[in-house]
């Protein structure tokens, strides 16, 4: 199984789910490019231009790992770029879970996606009030001591720290993609787990991309907040569990 | 060590603040706790107020991402509430609330998940601190900071904009492709619609200037193609002319009664005598003011190119005037050497015939000869042809020819500098420019008395040839006499010819011009042109 983080943070969001999973997979957890750990240097503003340069990184990890019959499992974006790896190379993937998806988040009438542009630069603004009080003035100081990284760890909301300028345009990728007509090109079992009372991905979203995605089913857990997997963990985990059951061909 | 008096007030200080209740409710921060869901349960009087809100709309009715801009409930969705959960706590998170009346309220953010035994979310507890001042601060921060590596980010791609113009002159390009990138990368660094290169302008006499002529024009070649003349009075280019300092203007005019083409830039490319043009820039998409050193930096930007240009220039003159040295080099040793031997021997064997029987050996000797004569007379075509360089070179140096020609007898040596692609003149042109020089010159050297001429020809839409001496001046009838000729055939093709004061210091200035269209789908018919 490989989980794929959504915007905002890293592979840290799966830490109440993906343990449980170990037992019986393979679990691969990664950070997107310009993400968490990831080798920054790595990013750059070409590649990483539309959902398609992040869904390479999946293809990559899968490659270089080798592996087959993954089910994947995306947050939010995370869950579209998720489903564009699977598009692309489906010969690789036995079962694709999207926690929370939401593939337009611009509202383009009839479609309502729940936000316009305005919305957008409001949350571009958000970020950049955030990123002043570290970038500023932190950042220079843990990269001029390299030698204590433990300095890093030790600053709060570390998690969901990357480049300001990475973020901006991960943000704006994500906020301004249109992945509608994609969602008809998977045909690999699919998940799509919606929260009730998701301010980012209502469940009218959540119903659009079940009814686009060939063989998908749909749960809808009865819980508030756009991160299931940290608010209702053990909801997600058995959500899972009963897909992976029911609609994915086992490996033997 | 407290006085009895110190004691005292601290014991009514305590008492003002014995109620834990009114110590959260009036508290100088705002506190609120919610479910792990958002829902509000309990919030002081001191955030109500500043939001405007009644205790009885809040508690159990709405959740704290419903106090938050829409902007700020997505960053709250995707970071603060994932770091909330996964740390147990956040500090200092700027968000947006939005109060009653709508307006928003910039606050920093603490918060603290309190768990259950088993590490249940139980309860959010935050602390709103108003950060207002702190924002705004933060917010003027980032926009110098971005000003700043916008400007940087700026001036380096001018740089790499030298260094390609740079290049591609080193690599041989002639000098209207790059009077034509010049232009370009202006044009496209400054976020203007159009720019072009004119000829450089310069005030005659009592603030009267000849009109400048486009040499390039990118954006801009519709309305104003190569070889346009521009007048000087009254434009843009006027007050560069009179003041000889770039301009920046809300609305650039090219012409009298035309339309405005926008903000822009005028400056000069190099100055004085050094000068190779104007670049003007027009329809500069954030206005002229939008760059606190726009102008300077593309000031700058000119004469560095304009440095670069003339540099290039001069090499490709130096290259051309070793071959000619070279050719005549050749030249000389053939004549002085090869040529002198063979006419000895020649006469020679010449001689040795007269005395021979009219045999076949004598027969034979006499073809020798008339072979040796036909030798000499390839050799003197040869000579002949060394002396007159083909191709890229013949306009300059018949130019230069016509020019020294004229002043062999004086003690003036004319400078000669040719520009542009003088490959493609056709010939009757070069005839036409190399009467105007010896014309121009010997009119300056009769009438002026100068010490110094200065013969300029360029063909970059036009083919220019300038006249310029330091001497006392010459009337203008006298000037023109010789000249009629040339200036009626020049009028009749398009262009003109224009006698002045020289803008600077004594001296007269000559310039004579026919637009020039090397590609041969200019707008004037071939025969208009080509005088026959």
């Amino acid at each position: 199984m490989v989980f794929a983080h959504g915007f905002g943070c890293d592979q840290n969001m799966w830490r109440m789910v993906a343990p449980t999973f170990a037992d019986d997979h393979q679990v691969v957890l990664f950070d997107f490019v310009g993400a968490g750990g990831s080798d920054l240097t790595a990013w750059n503003p070409e590649r990483y231009a539309s959902l398609h340069g992040y869904a390479r990184d999946i293809l990559e990890i899968v490659e270089e790992l080798d592996l087959t019959d993954v089910v994947i499992v995306g947050h939010s974006v995370g869950a579209i770029i998720a489903l564009l790896a699977v598009a692309q190379a489906p010969e690789r993937f036995s079962g694709l879970v999207l926690v929370s998806p939401s593939p337009r988040f611009l509202d383009d009438p009839p479609y309502r996606g729940g936000f316009t542009e305005q919305d957008i630069e409001e949350l571009l603004e958000a970020l950049d009030s955030n990123y002043l009080g570290w970038s500023a003035t932190v950042a220079p100081m843990i990269m001029g001591n390299p030698e204590r990284p433990d300095l890093a760890a030790e600053l709060t909301n570390s998690f969901c720290r990357t480049d300001p300028d990475i973020a901006r345009h991960f943000a704006r990728v994500t906020f301004t993609s249109d992945n509608r007509a994609d969602l008809g090109r998977v045909d690999v079992p699919t998940l799509v787990l919606q929260v009730r009372h998701d301010a980012l991905a209502p469940v009218e979203v959540g119903t659009f991309v079940h009814e686009a995605v060939r063989d998908s089913r749909l749960t809808v857990l009865e819980t508030s907040g756009h991160c299931p997997h940290l608010s209702a963990p053990d909801d997600v985990v058995a959500a899972i569990r009963e897909f992976l059951a029911a609609a994915v061909p086992s490996r033997s | 060590m407290s006085t009895p008096d110190r004691a005292s007030s601290r014991c009514r200080a305590l008492a003002l603040e014995e109620t834990a209740e009114d110590l959260y409710e009036h508290a100088p921060c705002g506190y609120l706790s919610t479910l792990p869901d958002g829902e509000i349960v309990r919030i002081n009087t001191t955030l109500l107020g500043w939001l405007g809100l009644d205790h009885d709309d809040v508690v159990g009715r709405r959740r704290f991402e419903d106090l938050l801009s829409v902007g700020g409930r997505i960053y709250h969705e995707t970071h603060f509430w994932p770091l909330l959960r996964m740390q147990g706590e956040v500090r200092s998170v700027a968000l947006d609330l939005v109060s009653a009346s709508g307006t928003r309220l910039p606050v920093l953010v603490n918060a603290v998940l309190k768990t259950g035994a088993d590490g249940e979310p139980l309860l959010v507890r935050m602390a709103v601190v108003d950060a207002h001042d702190r924002r705004a601060y933060e917010r003027e921060l980032l926009r110098a900071r971005r000003a700043a590596d916008e400007q940087t980010r700026l001036r380096q791609r001018w740089v790499e904009a030298s260094g390609e113009i740079t290049t591609a002159l080193l690599a041989g390009a002639g000098p209207g492709e790059a009077l034509a990138l010049v232009a370009q990368r202006a044009a496209e660094l400054i976020g203007a619609s159009g720019a072009l290169i004119t000829t450089p302008v310069t005030v005659v006499a009592a603030g009267e200037a000849p009109p400048a002529r486009v040499m390039v024009a990118v954006g801009l070649e519709d309305r104003y193609p190569a070889g346009t003349q521009l007048p000087v009075g009254g434009t843009v280019l006027g007050a560069l002319a009179r003041t000889g300092a770039p301009q920046a203007v809300a609305d650039l005019v090219l012409a009298p009664g035309h339309p405005g083409e926008g903000p822009g830039f005028a400056v000069p490319m190099g100055s004085g005598e050094e000068a190779s043009g104007v670049l003007v820039v027009s329809g500069v998409d954030d206005g002229v003011d939008s760059l606190p050193d726009g102008l300077s930096i593309i000031a700058s930007f000119a004469d560095q190119a304009a440095l670069v240009l003339r540099y290039a220039e001069s090499q490709r003159a130096l290259r051309e005037l070793d071959v000619v040295a070279d050719r005549e080099r050749i030249a000389a040793d053939l004549h002085d050497h090869v040529l002198q031997r063979l006419f000895a021997l020649g006469l020679g064997l010449q001689a040795a015939h007269t005395r021979l029987p009219a045999t076949d050996a004598a027969r034979r000797v006499d073809e020798a000869v008339d072979q040796i004569d036909g030798i000499i007379r390839d050799i003197r075509t040869a000579i002949f042809d060394l002396h007159t360089v083909r191709g890229g070179g013949e306009l300059a140096a018949r130019v230069r020819a016509a020019a020294t020609g004229m002043a062999a007898d004086t003690d003036v040596e004319p400078v000669v500098r040719v520009s542009g692609e003088v490959e493609a003149v056709p010939e009757e042109l070069v005839v036409a420019a190399e009467a105007v020089v010896r014309e121009g010159v010997s009119n300056a050297l009769r009438h002026a008395t100068p010490s110094q001429i200065t013969v300029t020809v360029s063909t970059d839409g036009a083919l220019t040839v300038e006249i310029v001496d330091d001497g006392i001046g010459i009337p203008e009838t006298v000037a023109r006499s010789g000249l009629s000729n040339l200036a009626a055939r020049a009028r009749a093709a398009g262009g003109d010819l224009r006698v002045g004061r020289r803008p600077v210091g004594a001296g007269t200035r000559l310039t004579w011009w026919v637009p020039l269209d090397l590609c041969g789908h200019g707008e004037e018919p071939d025969g208009a042109r080509a005088p026959s």
